[in-house]
């Protein structure tokens, strides 16, 4: 597939680049993709995306965790069936604690996991539009540029703040 | 009127039980509030600092309404003192004094250290107040712009904002070391055989999270009785709703830690204090609904978002809180004092708890209906009602 033609504008100021946002959506430009070195959600409320599904496999994650870590702790008790200091064989006073570790464990662990798959990390190749000072103090938004729609999109990023915009290819 | 009505039906309702037949009632009823409402404003005035400290911005808009909770403790320390002539009906150990204690509990050491230690505390609580509220009052007559923008702060004004950050980490320090004594000397201390080490941190917290459950219930109140709706977002009822469901957990976590260690260890002296609360009639329903209406509940409400921000089923829940805690704080003294049948809980206890809540009512009408509403002089509190794109709509 041959590559699209698409404009970068590179920001100094997030409030720049919400405006920018905003402004495209305005004129109906397509977005491909917004750079940031913060995570920040009102990108992904302008971008209109919904909320990652990630949070469901969290959700599991820590259900598993939990469940799993007590269930061993059932296990290794059942297994030796040794009464100490007078308690009974499966306490469930302090099977809080593996319960609470297990929750949390399984769950980052989890989340870390999907969210590597979600982004498609590592990749080898970093797209054609990246600037490493997004990782740094810049903001960036690669817009698809339709033939002829150039000078207006540029306007548009160049009114919003962008200290720079140019052609690449997506 | 409806708050002096509930401090008049408050104060005839202690008088009546103190000189008849259920003084030691009135007088547990008594100090069951006097803790609660005074931990109540305490970390209200605390959550204020806690802002001043951590240069926190989100908050600012709730500080008038955090600081007019702070106004019941002139009235506090007023009421400790009578407390002084119920010490042979609360305090198990000046009927029975324990020789190894007879340093730490005797009534004089004891009512000069709190009443020094509430002294301290209160005084530069007001100040603290005193001071924020000075700095907006002048930035009002100097300045006021309908939209209230105070860009360049008179030097008073300065010197006002300073006073507030002086005083700020002292009340921190202070509110940690003065609850800490009061929850030792005034709830621990009424089984002296008993001691939990962590018990002074247990009450200072619970405190705090009693505070933040009424704050936030007079913030959703605030929107609608005082106009605020302009200045507190629904993105500051977010933020307060998450403090809310973090201190939940963190009292849960207080409590836990407490039991965990005192099961392991399965000390006679330390399990009977537990067992009594939990196991034993009949405190143990008091046990479950307390745990249910001051964890249970608020856990699973403030998971969702969203409901942070819907005034009534919030309103709702703060109220659980507050009488979640209430009842904390009857389980954890009543059981020590009272040696009767049942459950000490009728209308005598609601009627005095009425007149606690009527006494702080009235601090807080009082004080909002002469101070500015809004902290004008704060210099952090025109970024704070910045509109907020991201959490507007939540």
């Amino acid at each position: 597939m041959a590559p699209e033609p698409a404009l970068l504008g590179i920001f100094p100021d997030l409030d720049d680049l919400l405006t920018a946002l905003r402004k495209v959506k305005e004129k109906n430009g397509r977005i491909l993709t917004v750079f940031s070195p913060i995570h920040f959600s009102g990108i992904q409320e302008i971008l209109g995306h919904k909320t990652s599904g990630v949070r469901y496999l969290t959700l599991i994650g820590g259900i598993l965790g939990g469940t799993s870590l007590v269930g061993l702790a059932v296990y290794a008790h059942l297994s030796f069936q040794l009464v100490t200091g007078g308690k009974p064989v499966l306490p469930p006073i302090p099977f809080v604690v593996p319960f609470f570790e297990g929750t949390i464990l399984l769950a980052v662990i989890f989340t870390v996991l999907f969210w590597i798959l979600k982004g498609r990390l590592p990749r080898v190749r970093l797209p054609a539009a990246y600037d490493p000072r997004f990782s740094e103090d810049r903001f960036g938004i690669l817009l698809a540029c339709p033939p002829g729609q150039r000078a207006l999109l540029e306007g548009v990023l160049r009114d919003a703040g962008a200290e720079e915009v140019r052609d690449v290819s997506s | 009127m409806f708050f002096s009505v509930l401090v008049l039906a408050g104060l005839i309702a202690f008088l009546w039980g103190v000189t008849g037949p259920a003084a030691l009632r009135a007088w547990q009823a008594y100090l069951i509030n006097f803790v609660y409402w005074t931990g109540l404003s305490f970390g209200a005035v605390l959550f204020v600092a806690v802002l001043n400290m951590t240069n926190a911005v989100w908050g600012r808009p709730l500080k008038r309404l955090a600081e007019s909770l702070g106004t019941f403790l002139p009235a506090s320390f007023l009421l400790f003192w009578v407390l002084y002539f119920g010490k042979e009906e609360i305090f198990p150990w000046v009927r029975d004094p324990h020789p190894e204690k007879q340093f730490w509990l005797n009534p004089g050491f004891l009512f000069a250290r709190d009443g020094l230690s509430l002294f301290l505390l209160s005084a530069l609580s007001l100040a603290l107040i005193y001071y924020s509220v000075k700095g907006d009052k002048q930035a009002l007559t100097l300045s006021p712009g309908p939209s209230g923008d105070v860009s360049s702060p008179e030097p008073r004004e300065e010197f006002y904002w300073k006073a507030q950050r002086v005083l700020s980490p002292l009340i921190g320090i202070l509110y940690a070391l003065v609850l800490s004594l009061l929850g030792f000397d005034l709830i621990m201390a009424l089984d002296p055989h008993w001691y939990s080490t962590l018990f002074g941190a247990y009450y200072f917290m619970g405190s705090f999270y009693i505070a933040l459950a009424a704050l936030y219930f007079l913030s959703f109140l605030g929107r609608k009785a005082f106009g605020l709706r302009e200045i507190i977002h629904p993105h500051h009822l977010h933020d307060l709703g998450k403090l809310v469901f973090a201190f939940c957990i963190f009292t849960g976590y207080l409590f836990y830690v407490q039991f965990l260690v005192i099961w392991y260890g399965n000390l006679p002296e330390e399990t009977r204090y537990v067992i009594l609360r939990v196991k034993l009639t009949p405190w143990e329903p008091v046990a479950w609904a307390v745990l249910a209406l001051i964890f249970g509940i608020p856990f699973l409400v403030l998971l969702r978002r969203r409901i942070k921000t819907a005034p009534l089923p919030m309103m709702i829940l703060s109220g659980v809180i507050l009488a979640g805690m209430w009842g904390e704080r009857f389980l954890l003294i009543a059981p020590s004092i009272w040696e009767g049948k049942g459950i000490p809980l009728g209308f005598l206890e609601v009627l005095i708890t009425a007149g606690f809540g009527g006494i702080m009512g009235l601090g807080i009408i009082l004080f909002l209906g002469r101070a500015p509403l809004l902290p004008l002089s704060d210099p952090l509190f025109q970024k704070a009602i910045e509109p907020h794109e991201e959490k507007e709509r939540p």
